[in-house]
């Protein structure tokens, strides 16, 4: 069984390119002050979010394994 | 890009034109634009005929599965990309060899240890360093489609401003600063973003592209040569001067 997933955004690390919202529209949108914020904690479309992690030319978009914070996304 | 073959000093000579401020004449730019144009034009067409594995035919294959991408368009970003490739990788790394050959010996033999070292340099020489000469302009020019207010100063919509990246990488309410007189720790983490390759939907998409080479290149000189040096004091350096970005000429180099 695949462990429960969460998702975070380091919004300090954002520079807005809004590349993530375009690509993860269920997960990701930017805020209003142009930075991007999760819609929810945990991947609702886990194969756009990874995408959207994958692109993010910061890396401020990653995500863990709930249970250990292990991060699956981007690989590092 | 697949441009290997092609006349790469023409190309070196049209970004120059793109990047002028003041050294080349109006009609100078004009003509030179207009061969730059047609080359990236006739790249286009070749490639749409010849496609390979390089981004220009990517992108002319995206372009045509998407609607309503033009001619003009993919040319403007081929031509785009063939200047911004380049040419800030180029200044960005002259002016970096510049300052570790004569400010920062140490720095150089650091970075020749490995490729993380050179990584965390780059890094700081990216935020550290300028791209351009902050006289004939102090930062890209911009126009504010909102009217704002930055450190008291309203700045009017529609109103021309020039953004000094430069000054905004230094800001001491964003990167602690040095003391008076002292370099920045080359290898200490740069932890919050800069603004050397801007921010919002034009981020600069070569981004890594560049903290790549710069780490690559940076690293293989300093293990190959650990000797390097200028051959010339640094005030005898002739200068790029009169485009958007700075850097040395020539860098005559002895080891």
């Amino acid at each position: 069984m695949s462990a429960a997933l969460e998702s975070r955004v380091d919004r300090a690390r954002c520079v807005g390119t809004g590349a993530c919202a375009a690509t993860a529209p269920a997960d990701l949108t930017l805020g209003p002050d142009g930075r991007a914020q999760l819609l929810a904690p945990v991947p609702v479309h886990l194969g756009q979010l990874t995408e959207a992690a994958e692109l993010c030319p910061v890396e401020a978009i990653t995500i863990h394994r709930a249970d250990t914070g292990d991060q699956v996304a981007p690989a590092c | 890009m697949g441009l290997d073959g092609l006349d790469l000093r023409k190309l070196g000579d049209w970004s120059d034109h793109a990047l002028s401020t003041t050294a080349y004449t109006a009609e100078e730019i004009q003509q030179a634009m207009g061969e730059f144009g047609a080359f990236c034009f006739d790249l286009v067409l070749e490639r749409r005929k010849n496609p390979g594995d390089d981004l220009v035919s990517s992108l002319v294959q995206a372009a045509d599965e998407a609607d309503g991408v033009t001619e003009m368009q993919i040319t403007k970003l081929v031509l785009g990309l063939v200047v911004a490739g380049h040419e800030t990788t180029m200044t960005t790394l002259g002016n970096a060899l510049v300052f570790l050959l004569t400010e920062d010996r140490a720095a150089w033999a650091r970075i020749s240890t490995s490729r993380d070292e050179a990584g965390a340099a780059t890094e700081q020489l990216l935020r550290t360093i300028p791209l351009g000469d902050r006289v004939a302009l102090p930062g890209m020019l911009r126009r504010a489609t909102e009217e704002l207010e930055i450190g008291g100063v309203t700045i009017p919509a529609g109103a021309v401003v020039a953004a000094d990246t430069f000054s905004a990488n230094h800001d001491p309410a964003v990167h602690p600063e040095t003391g008076e007189g002292e370099w920045p720790d080359l290898f200490a983490a740069v932890d919050v973003p800069t603004l050397t390759f801007g921010a919002g939907p034009h981020h600069c998409l070569g981004a890594w592209l560049a903290r790549m080479e710069l780490e690559s290149g940076l690293h293989s000189l300093a293990a190959r040569l650990p000797e390097l040096r200028l051959a010339h004091p640094v005030e005898q350096i002739e200068w790029r001067e009169g485009l958007l970005t700075r850097s040395p000429l020539t860098l005559p180099v002895t080891w």
